[in-house]
């Protein structure tokens, strides 16, 4: 196929090097002489490079008897009058049944199939819940070489503090620095300050990574850049005229008492654990485990911590959206394929067998069964 | 055609949707759907491309409903843990990291650009190919390539020096 040669496919094949000599010298001199397309050139190949790591796909699970299970059934090439007289055959006899069955004694229709897990009233909005950072169920603000954790994802961070009642410890370098190899020698490895630490969230920013305009206005508040912050970014105290162990001390208990930081916040056991349990109801849905997922959710929707409770909740209801979703897909399908629909059904029942949804899908899959149709419904709530 | 495409159609399908489940409802779909319309196929392109384009109207068709479902907000973020002063940081945990961001730096953009850079990049389709799947003219695809491109550069510029340290 002769396809012209576009800007694109010609620099990804810079990039992978797959280029021919000839070809990569009229490329290089192409982008030698057009700006525009060398920048955007060099910027595939940084993206090129650092798209390099996003893990491996999941593998297919669909199969062609599967697939067959779904295919029309007159795939095959009967002459048309036998299909005509197959079709009329059947009729009388399902006439007959139908005619028999009424006179032995009626043909109640069923009544509406009372749903008790599936909500089909609850409101079900979009939700922006922001969700712990992965690591934090093995987070400990102690380094393991007794130095500080620090944290360098600002909204991490902050999450934490929020989540915990601390507020931000702030400390913003430029790596290399030797001012601040002094200071983590002299005063982040004291045992007085590490106690401290434990009781803020410990952030870290790399002033040679941040937009050069944002790293001055934090160095002209000083440098090293120390500062007390709420979580919502608001400074509550400067440290920063104080890098020394001992008025740092002095000046960190300031900081707490700046930010209310009562005493009674949660401890990073708590913490971790609540996490831990976060990670694995999260791990269990997206294996599939929904059972497991949903022991998990209820389990943290009723934790003392108020943040991880919510996340319970939030883990709890959007099992209660797929199961609907699920639903309603099937319901739809239905009304055209009732195979397709018990496929559907049962697929969901597979998926959320353990949980408390199984039990109405299995209802809902045994009434389409037996009649051929999709039941109405009464919703659970 | 179904063994001969499956893999490759399912790898399209899940660079689209994100989703397992649904790349393997839409993969069904998708095989079903060109059977039932198998007389309406010109033979102009190759099965391959016209499994592509119906998978992706398809695609399309059920945004919608997955966008509804699936309203998280994106992850926060890993804790990126400083192991100070050590020299031996574990690679995977920066593997792992860097992961992350691509996935938050790919999820914000628009998904036009994002479905043409996934493809281009993790499928190794063509400007060409990925306009017959999409059923957009080819220099449409080369812009929103280069769209993708520097936004994507912009947004992952910071996680450079992680690739030093790897």
């Amino acid at each position: 196929m002769n396809e012209p040669p576009y800007s694109m496919d010609r620099i990804r094949a810079w990039v992978e090097g797959s280029l021919e000599p000839e070809e990569l010298r009229r490329l290089e001199r192409e982008l030698a002489a057009d700006e525009e397309l060398g920048e955007l050139a060099q910027q595939f190949r940084d993206v090129h490079a650092l798209t390099e790591a996003l893990g491996p796909l999941p593998e297919p699970s669909s199969s062609f008897a599967q697939l067959e299970r779904r295919l029309p059934q007159a795939t095959g090439s009967r002459p048309v009058a036998r299909r005509v007289a197959a079709a009329a055959g059947i009729l009388l006899v399902a006439s007959v049944a139908v005619i028999a069955w009424r006179s032995l004694g009626g043909f109640a229709a069923p009544g509406p199939l009372q749903l008790s897990a599936i909500d089909l009233n609850a409101r079900l909005e979009i939700e922006s819940v922001a969700v712990p950072p992965a690591g934090l169920a093995g987070y400990d603000p102690r380094s393991a070489s007794g130095g500080v954790a620090w944290i360098y994802d600002d909204r991490a961070a902050a999450w934490l503090a929020e989540a915990s009642g601390r507020p931000l410890l702030v400390y913003g370098s430029i790596r290399g620095c030797p001012m601040c190899v002094v200071l983590e020698r002299d005063v982040f490895a004291q045992a007085e300050v590490l106690d401290l630490v434990e009781r803020y969230v410990p952030l870290r920013i790399d002033l040679g990574a941040i937009p050069q305009d944002d790293a001055n206005a934090l160095i002209q508040r000083g440098y090293p850049f120390l500062e007390v912050w709420s979580f919502e970014r608001e400074t509550l105290h400067s440290l920063s005229r104080a890098p020394v162990a001992a008025s740092f001390v002095e000046s960190m208990q300031v900081g707490l008492e700046a930010a209310g930081a009562r005493g009674d916040m949660p401890t990073w056991e708590r913490i971790r654990s609540a996490a831990q349990q976060l990670d694995g109801a999260r791990a269990d849905e997206e294996a599939g485990l929904m059972a497991e997922a949903e022991r998990g959710y209820s389990a943290l929707a009723s934790s003392a911590q108020e943040a991880f409770a919510s996340l319970g909740a939030a883990g709890l209801r959007r099992l209660l959206t797929d199961v609907r979703e699920r639903f309603l897909a099937a319901r739809e399908a239905a009304a055209t394929d009732p195979d397709r629909a018990l496929t559907m059904l049962g697929a969901a029942l597979e998926r959320y067998r353990g949980t408390r949804f199984a039990p109405d899908l299995e209802a809902l899959r045994r009434r389409l069964e037996q009649d051929g149709c999709f039941p109405e419904v009464l919703s659970a709530f | 055609m179904f063994e001969e495409h499956r893999d490759a159609l399912f790898r399209f399908l899940y660079r689209l949707t994100r989703n397992a489940p649904d790349a393997e409802d839409l993969l069904q779909e998708t095989f079903l759907t060109c059977w039932r319309k198998r007389e309406q196929f010109e033979g102009r392109g190759s099965a391959v491309g016209y499994l592509r384009q119906t998978g992706y109207r398809l695609y399309l068709n059920s945004r919608e409903r997955r966008l509804r479902r699936d309203g998280l907000a994106p992850m926060v973020g890993e804790i990126d843990v400083a192991h100070e002063p050590d020299r031996d940081r574990d690679r995977k945990e920066v593997i792992g990291f860097l992961g992350e961001r691509v996935r938050e730096a790919l999820d914000g953009l628009p998904d036009a650009a994002r479905e043409a850079f996934v493809l281009f990049r993790y499928e190794g389709l063509s400007c060409a190919e990925i306009a017959e799947a999409v059923g957009a003219p080819v220099k449409t695809i080369e812009t929103r390539l280069g769209r993708a491109t520097r936004l994507l550069s912009q947004k992952l510029r910071p996680y450079r020096h992680h690739m030093t340290s790897l």
